[in-house]
């Protein structure tokens, strides 16, 4: 059996930057790296100083696809330093801007990364020649998470809303009433999405590798909960790192997990 | 005079040291994504799953700033490829906020925060994209918007010359008829050394403009650190409001080096 090897600079399909490189020898894997990259930025050094207040918008740059997810994370940790007790509707509102964001990543994931490989196009604009329905309501779905987002962030990508505390200004009933009657709206497409992804055809896979995530009673977790893990881990946010070093994973040396 | 090689212009948006979202910009769009493809030939676009990274092309969309040596050959190379090079976002024309290592000890960062820094290639700079290659165009903003992208790409594919915008947030506030947040509430904002494009969203939800689209021209930053201290702001915070997202650009790191945070002499 002839060796393969296959080198490809840029995966396409990665959120952000990737790369892959294979070596078969002999019908079996000689080597596979996987490389997901991104230049040090240093977050973890210039936030040093900082004051509080700034923490939003300079966390926000972390990733212009997920910002949210960092604006959550530095409230909620500086919240909790002050002993703040997240007011009920805060937290719904909270919980709303992020699942914009997820909506929002999570269209962009699939129908422009993942469902082309799935459907056999090189990329999205290929593929909307074929499956425009599927290419549109994808889309769609995209700008519904961008709305929510926009709506209590004033912009989609680095939003300005957030404050320790709560918001900077809540949205007004009106833009509000709009924002729902549109997200009541695009509930088929949702649902119609949903029936088509578990459609596709996916290879069996189960993973032996160890994950981690969230996990919070009463709600899908996505801004609170204690981190579980399927071999039985469970820890509090607070002694999150004590626990990862008790579990004497393999930390890789260009991890700054350390 | 704009000239392209191909009747249908070719575009390629390559990425460097960057947190991706000004390439959403343009994935933003929506439908108007697909409209974009018949107006320009996408080459290479790996956030939207297009790769040609190579290609020589007539548009090169360049986000993110330089801070590896990798990064320094391969923008030598795409500027050799293509006809226009167009700085897009704050990390291309100022360096980002990566470059506040600029100014500070980036070997011992990256020495305290990597068990192993031989793994790495980073610089201890970050830079503007025009500190490496000739930039023909740049657009500001962190993020650059939707708008001002396709307002942008629609002048020079109907090969105008994009026009520059040079005004201030301030003047948007204005056209907006949003009260000014410093003059009505004692918010500190940089709105009026700052480049718009944002269509001054800030002051809309009650709060100062951070200056994430960079200085404007003629910025007046010594007023406005006055007019920061009189609103009873420290000097190492009216320092920081410069050192922020484009703390490379000359108009904000003179600014911030003419503070001096021990001396307060000259109230």
């Amino acid at each position: 059996m002839s060796d393969i090897n296959i080198q490809v600079p840029i995966l396409a399909r990665v959120e952000g930057e990737g790369a892959l490189d294979l070596s078969i020898r002999d019908g079996s894997i000689h080597s596979l790296k996987l490389k997901i990259f991104e230049p040090p930025r240093l977050f973890e050094k210039f936030l040093v100083g900082r004051h509080a207040d700034e923490l939003p918008d300079l966390v926000a740059r972390i990733c212009g696809i997920c910002p949210v997810a960092y604006q959550m994370s530095a409230v909620h940790a500086i919240e909790s330093l002050a002993d703040f007790k997240r007011p009920a509707w805060l937290h719904d509102l909270r919980r709303l801007f992020y699942c914009g964001e997820w909506i929002e990543s999570h269209s962009l994931h699939i129908h422009l990364l993942a469902a082309p490989d799935f459907l056999g196009f090189s990329n999205v604009i290929d593929m909307a020649k074929e499956h425009p329905e599927a290419v549109n309501r994808g889309l769609t779905l995209q700008a519904i998470g961008n709305d929510i987002i926009r709506t209590l962030g004033a912009r989609s990508v680095h939003p300005v809303g957030v404050k320790m505390g709560g918001f900077h200004q809540l949205p007004s009933q009106q833009s509000l009433n709009t924002l729902l009657s549109s997200i009541e709206k695009s509930i088929p497409a949702a649902e119609a999405l949903l029936t088509w992804c578990i459609s596709l055809d996916r290879p069996h896979y189960e993973s032996t590798l160890p994950s981690v995530s969230l996990s919070s009673h009463g709600e899908y977790p996505i801004n609170q909960g204690n981190i579980i893990h399927l071999r039985g881990l469970t820890s509090r946010l607070k002694t999150m790192k004590s626990t990862f070093k008790k579990t004497k994973w393999h930390i890789q040396p260009h991890s700054t997990l350390t | 005079m704009i000239i392209f090689k191909q009747e249908k212009p070719t575009l390629a948006i390559h990425k460097f040291t960057s947190c991706d979202g000004c390439q959403l910009a343009l994935l933003n769009l929506g439908p108007d994504l697909l409209e974009l493809a018949k107006l320009v030939d996408i080459k290479h676009f790996a956030e939207a799953g297009i790769v040609a990274s190579e290609e020589s092309v007539d548009i090169a969309l360049i986000e993110g700033s330089i801070s590896t040596r990798s990064e320094q050959q391969r923008i030598q190379r795409i500027r050799q490829t293509s006809k226009y090079v167009i700085a897009l976002g704050a990390c291309a024309t100022s360096g980002g906020i990566q470059a506040l290592r600029n100014i500070s000890n980036a070997e011992a960062w990256l020495a305290s925060l990597y068990p192993d820094t031989s793994v790495l290639d980073s610089l201890t700079t970050s830079t503007p994209i025009e500190e490496s290659v000739r930039v023909d165009f740049t657009l500001r903003g962190c993020p650059v918007s939707c708008q001002q992208l396709i307002d942008f790409l629609l002048q020079l594919t109907q090969k105008i010359k994009p026009k520059p915008i040079d005004h201030s947030v301030c003047q948007d506030c204005k056209r907006n008829q949003t009260s000014c947040v410093m003059v009505t509430k004692q918010i500190p904002c940089m709105g009026p050394v700052t480049q718009a494009g944002c269509n001054a969203l800030c002051p809309r939800i009650n709060r100062g403009c951070f200056g994430c689209y960079g200085p404007t021209k003629q910025a007046n930053t010594v007023a406005l650190a006055k007019q920061f201290k009189n609103l009873g702001m420290s000097d190492k915070d009216i320092k920081n409001s410069f050192l922020h997202i484009n703390s490379h650009s000359s108009a904000f790191s003179t600014a911030a080096n003419s503070i001096n945070e021990d001396d307060s002499s000259h109230e």
